[in-house]
This record gives C-alpha cells, sequence and structure tokens, in this order.
C-alpha cells in the first residue's frame, strides 16, 4: 500500500516547498513538454540524420535529468520513493519493448544489433523502449517534485486558479476544483481505511503478499468489497454534511488560505520562461542546426 | 499457556521527519484463560499494543515469545543496534525476523473496532467460514465451525442464506465477530468491540465475551467503560503515553485514591458514588466497598 505512484507530500521547509503552487505547476508542464517533444525529426532517411538526432535527444534528455536531479536534492525528495515507483512500471516497460520489436521493421545488416533467433533486433527499437524509459522516469522525478512539496490542497487552489480562465467558455472550473479537491483529501483516508480493512482480513489468515492467483483474487476481493461499502457511506455522509452547512456549487466561495505571491516566485517564474525559450529554440533549430554544421563542414 | 512481550517499543513513521515513538518498553505477559482489559485515554497506545499481539505490527525493538504446554517459541525477537542512543535517532534493524506468523495469528483473534467493516462475502455462512478456511479448514469443517460460531453469538440458521450487507449493524457485528469466533483462537483481543452500541446490546455483547471466557479462551479487551471492567475483568493494565502504568485487579486499581485522582480514568459508578459519599463527611471506608452490595452495607454500618 506504501508504494503509491508520485511520492506524498513530506513536510520538509525547503527553498522548493516555499515556491507557489502555480508556479510549480507551470513549471510542471514546462518540463513535461521538454521531456514528451518529439525531438527524433520524422521522416529523416539517412542513417546519419538519424545517428545525429538520436545523441541530441539523450544529450537533452540527459540535461533535464540533471535540472531535476538538482531540483531533487534541494527539495529532500527519497530516491526510494522514486524507484518504488518505477517498480510498478516494469510490466508497462516490457510491454513496450515487446512491442517495439515485434513491429516489422526489417532492418537492415547495418541496423541491427543483434539477432535473437530468427528475429533480427534493429537499434532504433532499443532505442526507442530507452527513450520511453528515460521519458518516464523524467516525468515520475518532476511529478515527485511537485507532488511532494506542494500541499494536496495548495495544488488544488493552483489547479483551480490556472483553469480560471476556463469559466469564461461556461466550464465549471470551482465545481472541478470542488471535486480535486475532495478527491485528494479523500486519498489519505481511504489508505488508512484499506490498511485498517487489510489488518482485519490479515487476520482472519489472509495473507495479501503471497499465494496462488485464485486466493489473491479472493484477497482483493475481501479488501476491495468492504472499501467500497465504507467509500459509498462516508461520501454519502459527506454529501450531507455539505448539504447541512448550505453547500452550494453556485454561489460565490471565499478562501480560508489565500495564495501569496513573492518576487522569488517571479524569479522560478522567469527561470522557467527562459527554460521553455531554450528547449523550443533547441526544438526548432536544434537537430537542423547541427546538420547544417555537419554539412558545411 | 501464555503470551509475553518483553521491550517492546515501536515507532510510527519510522525514518520519517514524522517519526514518533508510540510504545516505549512495553513489558507485558498474558496468561491463559484471563480476562483482561487495557484501559488509557485515546491515543495512549493501546490499539498499538494490542496489533503487537498477533503480529500486525511488528515492533522497531522486542520480543515476543509464545509459551505452550511444553514448546517455548519465541516468534520474534528484535534487537536494538549496540550504539543506539536515545536522543539520536534510534538505529533500526531491517530484517525482522518473524516465524510462524500464521500460526500466530490463528491462535490470537483480533476484533477490531466497528469490526463490522471486513465483511465481503455474498452470505453469512460463507463470510464466517472464510477464517477458518484460510486457516486450511476444509469447505466443510469451515461451514461447522462457522455455524458453531454463529449459534454462540446467538445467530440462528435462518441467517446463513442471507447477505451480510442487508442486516442490521448490531447483526452484523456479530457476524463479523463469529468470523473471528470460528477460527478457535486461543487468545481473542477485542479493540473497543462494543463502541456505538446501545446500552442493552453492549451488555449482551459483553455477555457473549463472557460465555467466549468461559469456554477457556483468553480475552484481552480494551475498553473506555469501568463499570464492563469491574464486572467482567479480572485483570487491569492501564496504558498511559505508550507505557503500562500500573498492571492490578480493576479492585486494587479503583480503590486506590492516587490513581483515581491522577488520570483521566473514570472509575466504576459505584465507586464513583461511595467517594462522592465520603466528600459529603459520610466516613465509608473505600476498601470495604466492593460491589453495590457491599457499598449497600457500608452505608448501613455507618448510618447505625
Ligand atoms: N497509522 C498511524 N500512523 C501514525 N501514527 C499513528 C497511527 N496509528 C496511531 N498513531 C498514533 O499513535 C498513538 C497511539 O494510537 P493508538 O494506539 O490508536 O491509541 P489508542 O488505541 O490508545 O487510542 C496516537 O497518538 C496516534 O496518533
Ligand atoms: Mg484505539
Amino acid at each position: 500500500m506504501k508504494s503509491v505512484i508520485f511520492g506524498r507530500y513530506s513536510n520538509y521547509n525547503t527553498p522548493i516547498h516555499r515556491i507557489d503552487p502555480r508556479v510549480k505547476i507551470i513549471g510542471m508542464i514546462v518540463f513535461m513538454v521538454a521531456i514528451f517533444l518529439p525531438l527524433t525529426k520524422v521522416g529523416s532517411t539517412s542513417q546519419y540524420e538519424i545517428n545525429m538526432s538520436t545523441a541530441t535527444n539523450f544529450i537533452i534528455l540527459g540535461i533535464i535529468f540533471l535540472i531535476q536531479l538538482i531540483l531533487m536534492l534541494i527539495g529532500r525528495i527519497s530516491f526510494i520513493s522514486i524507484f518504488k515507483s518505477m517498480k510498478t512500471m516494469w510490466f508497462f516497460l516490457f510491454l513496450i519493448f515487446l512491442l517495439n520489436i515485434l513491429i516489422p521493421t526489417n532492418p537492415t545488416a547495418e541496423q541491427t544489433a543483434f539477432n535473437l533467433g530468427t528475429l533480427a533486433i534493429s537499434y532504433s527499437a532499443i532505442f526507442s523502449t530507452a527513450y520511453v524509459f528515460v521519458r518516464l522516469v523524467l516525468v515520475v522525478m518532476i511529478t515527485s517534485v511537485v507532488t511532494s512539496t506542494t500541499k494536496p490542497m495548495e495544488l488544488t487552489f493552483g489547479i483551480e486558479w490556472l483553469l480560471y480562465p476556463l469559466k469564461f467558455v461556461k466550464i465549471p472550473v470551482h465545481e472541478i476544483g470542488m471535486i480535486i479537491s475532495l478527491a485528494l483529501r479523500y486519498i489519505p483516508t481511504l489508505m488508512e481505511e484499506s490498511e485498517r480493512i487489510m489488518k482485519s482480513q490479515a487476520s482472519r489468515g489472509v495473507d495479501f503478499k503471497n499465494g496462488k492467483f485464485k486466493e489473491k483474487f479472493k484477497s482483493i476481493t475481501s479488501l476491495i468489497v468492504p472499501l467500497f461499502m465504507s467509500s459509498f457511506i462516508k461520501a454519502s455522509d459527506l454529501a450531507d454534511t455539505m448539504e447541512a452547512r448550505g453547500y452550494d456549487p453556485k454561489a460565490k466561495r471565499t478562501r480560508y488560505r489565500m495564495l501569496s505571491w513573492r518576487w522569488v516566485d517571479t524569479l522560478w517564474l522567469i527561470v522557467i520562461a527562459i527554460f521553455l525559450g531554450l528547449i523550443i529554440a533547441q526544438c526548432v533549430i536544434g537537430t537542423n542546426y547541427m546538420l547544417l554544421l555537419m554539412n558545411i563542414i | 499457556m501464555s503470551i509475553t512481550l518483553k521491550k517492546v517499543s515501536y515507532y510510527y513513521n519510522q525514518k520519517t521527519p514524522s517519526q514518533r515513538q508510540v510504545l516505549k518498553d512495553i513489558d507485558l505477559n498474558i496468561q491463559k484463560g484471563e480476562f483482561i482489559a487495557l484501559i488509557g485515554e485515546t491515543g495512549s497506545g493501546k490499539s498499538t499494543l494490542v496489533q503487537q499481539l498477533n503480529g500486525l505490527l511488528i515492533p522497531s525493538f522486542g520480543k515476543l515469545t509464545f509459551e505452550d504446554d511444553q514448546t517455548k517459541t519465541v516468534i520474534y525477537d528484535i534487537q536494538r543496534e549496540p550504539s543506539y542512543d536515545k536522543k539520536l535517532n534510534p538505529v533500526f534493524y531491517k530484517d525482522k525476523k518473524i516465524k510462524n506468523i500464521k500460526e500466530l495469528r490463528k491462535r490470537v483473534g483480533m476484533v477490531f473496532q466497528f469490526p463490522e467493516y471486513q465483511l465481503f462475502e455474498t452470505n453469512v455462512l460463507t463470510d464466517v467460514s472464510y477464517g477458518p478456511k484460510n486457516f486450511g479448514l476444509k469447505k466443510e469443517e469451515a461451514e461447522e465451525k462457522a455455524k458453531q460460531a454463529l449459534e454462540l453469538v446467538g445467530l440462528d440458521s435462518s441467517y446463513f442464506k442471507r447477505s451480510p450487507f442487508e442486516l442490521s449493524g448490531g447483526e452484523k457485528r456479530k457476524v463479523a465477530i463469529a468470523g473471528i469466533i470460528a477460527m478457535n483462537p486461543d487468545y481473542l483481543v477485542l479493540d473497543e468491540p462494543t463502541a456505538g452500541l446501545d446500552p442493552v446490546g453492549e451488555k449482551n455483547m459483553m455477555e457473549l465475551f463472557k460465555k467466549i471466557s468461559d469456554t477457556g479462551t483468553t480475552i484481552i479487551l480494551v475498553t473506555h467503560n469501568m463499570d464492563i471492567v469491574m464486572e467482567y475483568c479480572n485483570k487491569v493494565c492501564v496504558v498511559e503515553d505508550g507505557r503500562i502504568s500500573s498492571i492490578s485487579t480493576p479492585l486494587e486499581l479503583f480503590q486506590n485514591d492516587s490513581f483515581v485522582k491522577l488520570s483521566s480514568i473514570d472509575a466504576p459508578y459505584f465507586i464513583k458514588v461511595a467517594r462522592e459519599l465520603i466528600n459529603h463527611n459520610l466516613p465509608i471506608d473505600i476498601k470495604k466497598v466492593k460491589s453495590i452490595k457491599t457499598l449497600a452495607d457500608e452505608i448501613r454500618r455507618v448510618i447505625k
């Protein structure tokens, strides 16, 4: 139960913790864009071009990795938690590798990394798997940085604030914010509840870790059914409570805690903007520039 | 036959910023056949303590032994790092070797607060026989045990095929408790089993536990109701801030002036009445007050 994807909030007071949640969310989006930009030039045919862009891509991803590593160190995020979240993704990665291999590319001899029986495995298959892997690690890292340095409530405020413009196209931003914050609010409660139920069932001899598939299935049922039951009860209780206190989704709401913007936040925002600029610049001219350079020489 | 905890310390959120020691060097021995109460303020660590007894929580340090008539099994013995320093963060051993955890769980049945949340099967009988089946009984044997347990908690055969979810709160709780009793544990741990019941329901529930106790099962009961402690238990442990501050018979505990004044724990009703009378200058001898009857005797004696 402890190995949830992405870190839980950890109560330190580091510079990263103190950044405004809005800045952190924007920063996270920028990083995600940087991580997922399709750096490989689509349609390039020459082996040389492909090699070049592959190298550049890994250099760029490496730089992103270094930056995120520094952010993690500043924010005191445990590396163990990253490994733990990766653990749940191994299967996923394996599947991607398998798919990449099985897509028939008929590599030429020079493109073949090695032969697996009758199957020729191309460099590109290995590289694309490596891409996915590296990107996943990077995404997990940056999300962990944000989620473990920002209180869930702050995160919701941030999201709600950033979504605010959508209000003008009749999207119920407040309600979405409320739903997100309720969902986040109930994660720890659900975890506690499931721990409690697991303990009750463990007392009845259930072994959640070992056992055959059928036993495992049964033990999961013995957790899920009570969890659903109690969640429904909690949800309807909550709805009653909110109604009794006069909750009206249409009403204008005030905040108990206000987000306060400090000059450091502006600074961080500028840094992020520069980073974004660099990434875009690299994307537009990066590979081309390199090739250009090569051609001139 | 007995269970012994020795120097058991437990930390929540070990090795994180919110690390906190909840149990501090607990020594506790529970003999076969006892009906023992654990009392103490909310948050003093009672629930944490009882969960050590069947290995649901494994302590940071400490030893748990399980003694049979002939054999003595050390379930675990986790030692402190020699360089342990109270001020610095304690060093934790990584691998905690635990033997026979399943056997321990079979021997020590555990009923949590609001146990009705553990029900999940489609009918009462299968739900109750789930535990025994997990501990290796065949389906028929398990159902036989389940029927006996249901009978004991007072649910007749008309309940067997009903869905546990359509029962009343009290009945659900009985089903859940039957689910533990059906495993035939030697020790039954009850963590505030009567929370949220009306007085009659509470009384019935306690009579049930007394019946179970009479079959030779050891009962460990966490409760806030001192009248229950007085009436049913032959031993009472007071847990205060993660330590066991006293072990005695209920009467010794409640008659002790200094204790009742100091702690936030209430006394049983008749002891409170006796104390009030003493406060109002009726020279009753508190040591002679053992029940409502002896209180009445004392009042009579004093008035004469
Ligand atoms: N899962 C948990 N994580 C962190 N702290 C806990 C957890 N469970 C209990 N505690 C803390 O341990 C202390 C003892 O709790 P508990 O054993 O439940 O007390 P009691 O049953 O006597 O009310 C409390 O202060 C509580 O806040
Ligand atoms: Mg408790």
